[in-house]
């Protein structure tokens, strides 16, 4: 997958969200037509929470999109999280603890 | 088992925390699984985003941190429910423990202090043990609305489980980096289905 189509797919993704809150908000305002609207209401409904982190996500992915079209090919390949092996204990050292024990039991 | 009776006396003692005092500005049992729902929704989509901008996405330490970061607030939302919610106490508990502690395994995974390897060896019991609690303990044996979705988020979780050891397998592969995101976003929908 090039740059620029991974770089379309994240920045429409917090639009789909939206979208999808939207029609779900729509949905139960044709379904659903009397029932009032209050602050608590809009604040736990799912369709207008769905909205709402859209809109959230909009916000974040706008600028990785970005960064993302303008990036080389090996910049969008994935972490690896790995420990650093130079943190990790040497074997050398293992090896040379163990032999002088040896050589103290000898 | 015996670790959980165990922990029955901290359970009761956060629950019979004066609470109620606070009614009225505390979200009901719906509207607190529709936050939930909000929240995994929110990070199911940025592991996509993850799986998609690679490099790009570390570039920003807090990006980095936001997915360990989000579990463990909602494990940490989940103890709080514990306190709230008189019913399911020590499931709940259980169930915050668990994402708590499978955030900060996480953390310590990307923080490159532990390998994959010995992260999964939490995470993966982590989720079936999750799956389990959500689908058969809370499920109550009824196969109303209500149950139903319980037990389908159960299954969702516990197929997480499988799902992680196929993106450990390969790390390096983008589309089983972003399935765990998708999971984690039918998860999401199937919280904001509940009692919906």
């Amino acid at each position: 997958m090039s740059t620029r189509t991974r770089a379309i797919a994240i920045g429409m993704l917090g639009p789909l969200v939206q979208g999808t809150g939207l029609v779900w908000v729509l949905a139960d305002a044709v379904l659903d037509s009397g029932r009032g609207l209050s602050i608590s209401y809009v604040s736990f409904d799912p369709a207008h929470l769905v909205v709402f982190v859209g809109t959230l996500l909009s916000v974040v992915c706008l600028p990785v999109a970005l960064e993302v079209a303008a990036a080389a090919p090996e910049d969008v390949e994935l972490e690896l999280f790995e420990p650093d092996p130079a943190s990790q204990p040497s074997p050398a050292l293992t090896d040379e603890v163990g032999s002088a024990w040896e050589g103290v039991r000898e | 088992m015996i670790a959980a009776a165990g922990l029955a006396p901290v359970v009761d003692a956060a629950g019979s925390l004066p609470f109620h005092q606070l009614h009225g500005y505390i979200p009901m049992p719906q509207q607190s699984h529709h936050m939930f729902g909000a929240g995994f929704l929110f990070v199911g989509v940025l592991l996509i985003v993850e799986a998609l901008a690679g490099h790009v996405w570390h570039r920003n330490r807090l990006r980095t941190l936001i997915w360990p970061a989000t579990i463990m607030v909602l494990g940490a939302g989940m103890l709080a429910v514990v306190a709230l919610d008189p019913k399911d106490k020590l499931i709940h508990f259980t169930i915050g423990l668990i994402m708590f502690a499978a955030g900060w395994v996480e953390y310590r995974h990307r923080q490159r202090e532990i390998p994959r390897r010995t992260a999964d060896l939490w995470i993966v019991p982590a989720l079936i043990a999750g799956g389990m609690e959500i689908g058969v303990f809370h499920f109550h044996g009824s196969f109303n609305g209500s149950g139903s979705v319980h037990l389908l988020m159960g299954l969702t979780a516990a197929l997480m489980a499988p799902v992680r050891v196929y993106q450990t397998r390969l790390l390096t592969s983008t589309p089983r980096h972003a399935f765990m995101g998708v999971m984690v976003i039918v998860l999401a929908f199937e919280l904001l289905a509940l009692g919906h």
